[in-house]
């Protein structure tokens, strides 16, 4: 038998190289995405920044909270003037009608009508400073139609944040009048507050934490 | 038969292609062993750490933290509750103790401690003043907050705290 003693050629040896480098290059985005999800992960209900969030909860609940469930939970559409509507923030006076605006709730530091900042005004800005907080929103608990819905305007401001959407997606639908205090806060990896103008990222991380509310 | 063989050209960009393969796999492996050594660690200490947190966490909701003193060597954490009773967290460069009777060890290799000149005890107190300022009609908070940290010091440089930090809203 005539024995075939060419080997490979250069077009060949291209070729598979060229494969060999498309499929590991396909496998390492791969690693590079799963491990960047899982140390996402890894700062999501955090145990420290769960008990922040469960005091912080309680001491907003010693205020005006229930007035943000009736905010969520108001049916826009019965208020006929333009005051009553103004009154509601997830409602809004367009073309004489009120229509819901939002289906969530924003606790901030200075939002005098549920924390009574006026009174509070110190003690409220030293917390959202020593515990970095940046964001706390209070959502229904079926928070698959938040994230599946987002392209209504009613969730815009929590589908603008794709990091949020990707912890509301990890938290179980809740059951029908209960409620997600959600808490975002950000810090430095060495736990330090990120400067003013840094943006979330490599060096300014997120961490999510959620209060169950309500029934 | 073809006796020509491959040209050192041919060769030196076969090398080349072949040497990319190698260095993205070479890149995936270790990355692979940082992350696997990383997660033993973070595992170990994370666990360790929720533990310590909610067993103190619970003494601060049963019987409602007062006040919270830090000794001048930073090793003794002194807390009082509502009834009186105090309980002492002391701190050692691998260990933590919880009133004498509880005792967890910081895991991790040798680059993993507790910084001791770092544990930091911050709080919100309520004016003195305050209750009577408040009958008065005048503007003041009732609440006051303690925020207790103990820095660890790990090897790991991802995105999960080490630090154990401890926290309590009360009212005055």
């Amino acid at each position: 038998m005539k024995k075939n003693k060419k080997g490979f050629v250069f077009v060949e040896t291209i070729m598979v190289t060229t494969v060999l480098l498309a499929t590991l290059m396909t496998v390492y985005g791969l690693f590079i995405t799963t491990t960047n999800t899982e140390s996402r992960y890894t700062r999501y209900d955090d145990p420290a920044k769960l008990y922040e969030s469960y005091y912080l909860t309680k001491y907003f609940q010693g205020f005006n909270f229930e007035k943000l469930i009736e905010n969520i939970d108001e049916n826009c559409n019965t208020l006929t003037t333009k005051e009553a509507c103004g009154a509601n923030r997830t409602c809004e006076w367009k073309n004489n009608t009120c229509t819901k605006q939002f289906g969530y709730e924003l606790i901030w530091q200075g939002r005098d009508d549920i924390l009574d900042y006026t009174k509070e005004a110190m003690f409220v800005d030293d917390l959202w400073n020593k515990l970095n907080i940046k964001n706390i929103y209070v959502i229904p608990s079926k928070v698959s139609e938040v994230t599946n819905n987002c392209s209504q305007s009613l969730y815009s401001e929590i589908c603008a944040n794709p990091t949020l959407v990707t912890y509301l997606k990890s938290l179980d639908d809740g059951t029908p009048n209960t409620y997600y205090v959600v808490y975002e806060y950000t810090a430095t990896r060495s736990g330090t507050a990120c400067d003013n103008g840094m943006s979330i990222g490599a060096s300014c991380l997120v961490y999510y934490s959620y209060i169950k509310v309500g029934d | 038969m073809n006796k020509k063989g491959i040209t050192l050209i041919e060769v030196i960009i076969s090398v080349a292609l072949i040497s990319l393969v190698m260095v993205f796999l070479f890149n995936l492996l270790m990355d692979m062993e940082y992350e696997e050594d990383h997660a033993s660690y973070a595992k170990e200490n994370q666990l360790n750490r929720a533990m310590i947190i909610k067993r103190v966490q619970e003494d601060f909701q049963n019987f409602e933290l007062k006040k919270v003193d830090l000794s001048l060597d930073k090793k003794t954490i002194t807390l009082t509750f509502g009834n009186n009773q105090t309980k002492n967290i002391y701190v050692d460069r691998k260990s933590i103790n919880y009133n004498n009777n509880e005792k967890w060890n910081i895991e991790g290799n040798d680059d993993t401690y507790i910084d001791i000149s770092k544990i930091s005890v911050s709080s919100y107190l309520p004016d003195s003043r305050c209750a009577s300022l408040n009958t008065l009609g005048m503007n003041c908070s009732a609440y006051y907050s303690y925020r207790i940290i103990l820095p660890v010091v790990t090897g790991n440089t991802e995105n999960t705290i080490d630090d154990i930090e401890f926290f309590y809203i009360g009212r005055a």
